[in-house]
């Protein structure tokens, strides 16, 4: 199992990996007659039977909840050892074995959280009409959540209607014509 | 542009998409040990535990993403986007085989696999990278049985779109970016078969606004600004379906069981594997006569 993964880059691994799948893997852990006081195999058969562990606390880490960021900021930086001695002291108060308490760090990403100092690497860019290219969380849609309303001045009237040969001269031909009215507008209100 | 259709010899009949058609080469590839693997390997783990209808495998995402990346081409090359018939089986065969390096329970083996792999013999791994996607490489690269169904040049190519490289490709985004066919596909099918209507967005509008652009020397897939609505359904969904589902109360708690459980038998020394498997050595000499 532990070479299942201990990965090398051998032709070795990749041989052991595809001989793996969630199945085999488990079948192996269950099998009781090489494994009679294994915590594996204890652990694997409360989920074959779906007698689950439950959830015991669940603590949101932000400063709505922890009201001092000195404790908030010791919780958000739990280290590996930190998380052992809290789950045996969790076990201690329960009353179970240490290894039958997980504490577990998880998070949500925010959609709409624009960070100030690091550009989103999950980023997706967006064609503008007029060919300029802006990241999602720069254009004033509903991601960049910085707006209390989308206000709009829409400019209405008689339009000759566009030749249907291209796309893309018939959208340079909307292009232009926007450009035009919306620099007398500028200038009406200037 | 003219381009020789690519010659279907099957097709899967698919809850998502309908039927998805596939070439000669990539059911040879689909009909390997290695891929066929793919259907024992569940995407959400056991997310069943919480929602019972979520026992779809890698096998039909992989189909899904094979799909949708061909859809993508399709509209790009109704923007007269060159693409030739090469490049098109390569988008192909890579959204295939992008998954083939997942591990036993999906994700749940990636923190295993960063947490035991061998720096000393391949190297630290670098931020986001991850390790079952240099084995999906090792697989494309060194499995036999590839040998027989991809060229030299075939797997070269559909390493690099894998791997990625400094360089952009508009045609590695379709495989392996922010907004690509895997996305596109598993939100889709993760919240079908969970039986939310989370995972849902417009499908059709994105891939309508789907563009080639390109930026000094690097050409890139982007989306036009009238998909930008459809883009931000996407945004929320993948939230949503994170809230719900990944991220579900009792998923997390089957999760953390999973990988204690592992890391238990990895401890406890548990190893073997049924001898009627045939080693890769095995597949090697029958590859050869």
């Amino acid at each position: 199992m532990a070479d299942l993964f201990a990965y090398d880059g051998s032709p070795e691994f990749v041989d052991n990996h595809l001989r793996a799948d969630d199945e085999r893997v488990a079948s192996r852990i269950l099998d009781q007659k090489v494994n009679k006081t294994s915590a594996a195999a204890l652990i694997f058969a409360r989920l074959r039977d779906r007698r689950l562990y439950k959830q015991l606390a669940l603590i949101r880490l932000h400063l709505t909840e922890i009201e001092d960021p000195h404790v908030l900021d010791r919780l958000q930086s739990l280290g590996d050892d930190d998380i052992v001695r809290l789950e045996a002291a969790t076990a201690e108060k329960r009353r179970c074995e240490p290894w039958e308490v997980i504490v577990v760090k998880k998070h949500v990403k925010n959609p709409v959280y624009q960070d100030p100092v690091e550009s989103d690497p999950e980023q997706i860019f967006v064609v503008q009409r007029d060919g300029r290219v802006r990241k999602m969380g720069e254009l004033p849609y509903l991601m960049t959540a910085d707006l209390p309303t989308d206000q709009r001045l829409h400019i209405i009237g008689p339009r000759e209607s566009l030749d249907s040969s291209g796309r893309e001269e018939n959208h340079q031909t909307k292009q232009r014509i926007d450009s035009e009215i919306r620099e007398l507008v500028l200038e009406f209100v200037a | 542009m003219f381009t020789v259709p690519q010659r279907f010899v099957q097709e899967f009949r698919d809850p998502i998409h309908g039927l998805i058609r596939v070439t000669k080469q990539e059911l040879q590839v689909i009909n390997t040990r290695a891929f066929q693997r793919l259907g024992r390997i569940r995407q959400l783990a056991m997310a069943d535990l919480v929602y019972p209808g979520a026992v779809h495998s890698r096998f039909e995402t992989s189909l899904g993403t094979l799909h949708l990346a061909q859809r993508i081409l399709d509209r790009l090359r109704e923007q007269e986007v060159e693409i030739t018939e090469e490049d098109e089986r390569i988008v192909r065969l890579s959204a295939l085989l992008h998954d083939i390096g997942h591990g036993p329970f999906s994700h749940i083996s990636e923190e295993l696999l960063d947490n035991h792999y061998d720096p000393n013999k391949v190297g630290e791994a670098k931020a986001r990278e991850k390790i079952h996607e240099r084995i999906t490489v090792d697989i494309v690269d060194k499995w036999p049985e590839f040998d027989i169904v991809l060229s030299s040049n075939e797997r070269g190519r559909i390493k690099a779109i894998i791997e990625g490289s400094r360089q952009r490709d508009f045609l590695r985004d379709i495989v392996s970016s922010n907004l690509d066919a895997d996305k596109m596909d598993y939100l889709l099918r993760d919240g079908h078969y969970a039986g939310v209507r989370y995972g849902r967005f417009d499908l059709e509008k994105i891939i309508d606004a789907c563009v080639k652009h390109e930026i000094g020397g690097e050409s890139f897939l982007h989306i036009e600004e009238d998909g930008v609505f459809a883009v931000e359904q996407v945004v929320f969904a993948k939230y949503h379906m994170t809230q719900q589902v990944y991220a579900h109360r009792v998923r997390i708690v089957t999760e953390a069981m999973i990988v204690r459980g592992l890391n238990f038998a990895i401890n406890e020394r548990i190893e073997g594997w049924p001898t009627y498997l045939p080693t890769m050595e095995a597949l090697s000499l029958s590859t050869t006569t």
